[in-house]
């Protein structure tokens, strides 16, 4: 006798453990099938898995499970990579943009400089030193007339030219009393 | 596997743990090859989806919920691919493998000499073995689908009706039919006697 789709469902609920009432006709079925399903048990699990079907999932399955293991590390290898690069440029940048920083350090610089009172103590204390001085006391001369004669005034300029030639005079044409006295 | 070592190896295999995925192979992978080569007929293809549902299993084990029975959620990852396969092979029958079974008879390889001389014994369960292949081959895919989870999925018959999104009577009509045609083909002897 034919089941209905509904005698199947309740046949379905009893075998998966649930506590359903059977008509014996739907508890015939379920033995049926359950007597079934225990001879074809035997048979069906009969199955040799060939070496070779485990080995080439295995490997597959190692190489799924390294992927992302790679992916990982390529990231971290990548990003380590890109901040050398963006510290490299960014040296680089500084370094265009302020050129004084290829200069020698100042303070480095200062520290070589000799201050003139030096200089001056030293150039006092070598032999010679008089005639250095007299040289720097016509130096001092010359640079004060150059700077008078760019600021003097056209009388000024004559009184110094008479005052020159009457130098001169007194020193080439003098009266003779002049040079006794 | 017991459901506590069960449930810390997937854990950790959903943590990346390469070794738990392994482990889930090495547990899982005979079953998974018996339901293919029962499915599907051809250790070629069987062990492609076994190979296949490897990596499915890494892709896949992240979106496991633990509420959930671990085993029916396998099987239908591996439901879903033979159902892809025998629906790639119909569209292109011309794809069938060297070792593919003719109608789920033997394979090329089974034939070449040189096999291991099986004892009675071994050659009886060889002989009920192919049978049962012949038997499931004149299945509709459906039925055979239905049958063969049962077996290896460890399935309760509700999880099939899910699997195969059927009603539950219809799964159970199918099944019984089935079963009871098998029995007839395989001339009531199943080789375990």
């Amino acid at each position: 006798m034919a089941l209905t789709e509904e005698q199947y469902e309740r046949i379905g609920r009893w075998l998966d453990g649930e506590s359903v009432e059977l008509s014996d006709n739907e508890r015939a079925a379920a033995e049926e099938i359950r007597g079934a399903e225990a001879h074809l048990a035997g048979p069906m699990r009969d199955v040799e898995v060939p070496a070779r079907a485990m080995a080439r999932a295995r490997r597959r399955l190692v190489a799924a499970t390294a992927r992302p293991a790679l992916r990982v590390r390529f990231v971290g290898i990548a990003a380590g990579a890109a901040a050398v690069a963006a510290a490299v440029v960014i040296a680089l940048l500084t370094f265009l943009a302020e050129p004084d920083s290829r200069k020698p350090d100042r303070n480095q610089a200062d520290d070589q400089t000799i201050p003139v009172e030096v200089w001056v103590a030293a150039v006092q204390q070598t032999p010679g030193g008089d005639d250095i001085a007299l040289l720097a006391d016509e130096l001092d001369k010359l640079e004060a007339e150059l700077a008078w004669s760019e600021t003097a005034q056209p009388l000024d300029r004559q009184i110094e030219s008479l005052a020159r030639e009457l130098d001169q005079f007194w020193l080439e044409d003098s009266p003779d009393w002049a040079s006794d006295g | 596997m017991d459901p506590e070592r069960l449930r810390e190896v997937v854990r950790s295999a959903q943590r990346g743990q390469s070794w738990a995925y392994q482990e889930l192979l090495e547990a899982y992978g005979p079953r998974l090859y018996g339901y293919f080569i029962r499915a599907v007929g051809s250790h070629h293809d069987a062990e492609d989806l076994l190979s296949e549902m490897a990596l499915r299993l890494v892709r896949r084990l992240k979106t496991y919920n633990e509420r959930g029975k671990f085993e029916p959620w396998l099987f239908r990852i591996a439901a879903n691919l033979v159902r892809d396969r025998i629906r790639r092979l119909r569209a292109n029958p011309a794809a069938m493998s060297l070792s593919a079974e003719d109608e789920f008879g033997p394979t090329p390889g089974d034939v070449l000499p040189g096999r291991e001389p099986g004892v009675d014994a071994a050659a009886r369960a060889a002989e009920a073995s192919r049978e049962l292949s012949a038997a499931l081959g004149r299945l509709d895919e459906m039925t055979r689908q239905m049958v063969v989870l049962r077996h290896f999925g460890e399935m309760s018959f509700k999880e099939i009706a899910a699997v195969c999104s059927c009603p539950l009577g219809t799964v159970l009509a199918r099944v019984h039919r089935g079963l009871r045609a098998m029995r007839r083909w395989m001339g009531g002897n199943n080789g375990t006697d």
